[in-house]
């Protein structure tokens, strides 16, 4: 089944996007408010928007053939958390990045079982954006 | 309030609750990452590390690390060294911001140029010293 994902910020030229999984939406704004991650976030949106590259701060998680287009933002530090993404580009070339999954605490520098699980869930899913 | 709405309001709510003055911060720390996403590509071009970059700057390895995840700002004396480091010279330039939209003033072919319409403002002739004469053109989009 198709996945809803909401943009909640656009690009200027309206060619670069950001979405919410709805599902998961609350939950990833309810931990980035209670670990203090939000202006971080706001920071590395505004990245994404700007089309400006950093690899410390998102990335791709392309580990496999089964890991297409999914993204990763970096919180790097004690708390190590990550938040899967998938990367889509519309007909009309607009590149949509949807936040998805949240992994509140990655223990290995390598991507262990718990993290490739996420990435090819998150590669798995299909959206509709609204 | 359906599931969409609210969790459009949320993420609203994240962004727009930003104060002044992480605003700012945020700011500065978009700028200096369109210097270092230039420090990235000829570090990597060059075949330098992290560590050479930061010995070349006279900083720890940590430093590079928390500068690369917005944990600390750059400042000039960083910029220069890593200027003279890498052989490179950053390029200034100003863009000035214009408050008005043009996107929508989509330029229009007549044979004989091309022109650019748009709305009407009304001058305040109050303020001007001197009225346009007939058939001058003021308002004109550069």
């Amino acid at each position: 089944m198709r996945r809803k994902a909401q943009i909640i910020q656009s690009s200027e030229d309206g060619k670069r996007k950001i979405a919410v999984d709805e599902e998961n939406g609350e939950s990833i704004f309810e931990f980035l408010e209670e670990k203090k991650l939000a202006k971080k976030f706001a920071m590395i949106c505004e990245l994404l928007i700007r089309g400006i590259k950093n690899a410390d701060l998102y990335g791709r998680e392309e580990i496999d053939t089964y890991s297409k287009g999914v993204t990763a933002i970096k919180f790097k530090g004690r708390q190590n958390t990550r938040i899967y993404c998938k990367e889509l580009t519309t007909e009309d070339e607009v590149l949509i990045v949807i936040v998805s999954e949240l992994h509140k605490k990655k223990k290995n520098q390598k991507n262990k079982s718990p993290e490739k699980s996420l990435i090819h869930k998150v590669a798995s899913y299909e959206y509709k954006i609204e | 309030m359906s599931k969409s709405d609210h969790i459009k309001e949320k993420f609203n709510s994240l962004f727009s609750s930003i104060s002044e003055k992480d605003r700012s911060d945020i700011d500065a720390k978009v700028l200096m990452f369109r210097f270092l996403e230039i420090v990235e590509e000829e570090r990597k071009q060059k075949n330098f590390s992290r560590k050479d970059l930061a010995e070349s700057m006279g900083v720890s390895p940590a430093f590079v690390s928390q500068l690369f995840n917005g944990d600390k700002l750059l400042n000039l004396v960083h910029l220069a060294k890593l200027q003279k480091a890498l052989g490179i010279e950053f390029e200034i330039k100003n863009e000035a911001i214009r408050e008005e939209n043009f996107k929508d003033y989509i330029p229009k072919g007549d044979g004989k140029g091309v022109w650019v319409y748009k709305p009407f403002v009304e001058p305040d002739y109050e303020k001007m010293e001197t009225l346009p004469e007939a058939g001058e053109c003021f308002n004109i989009v550069a």
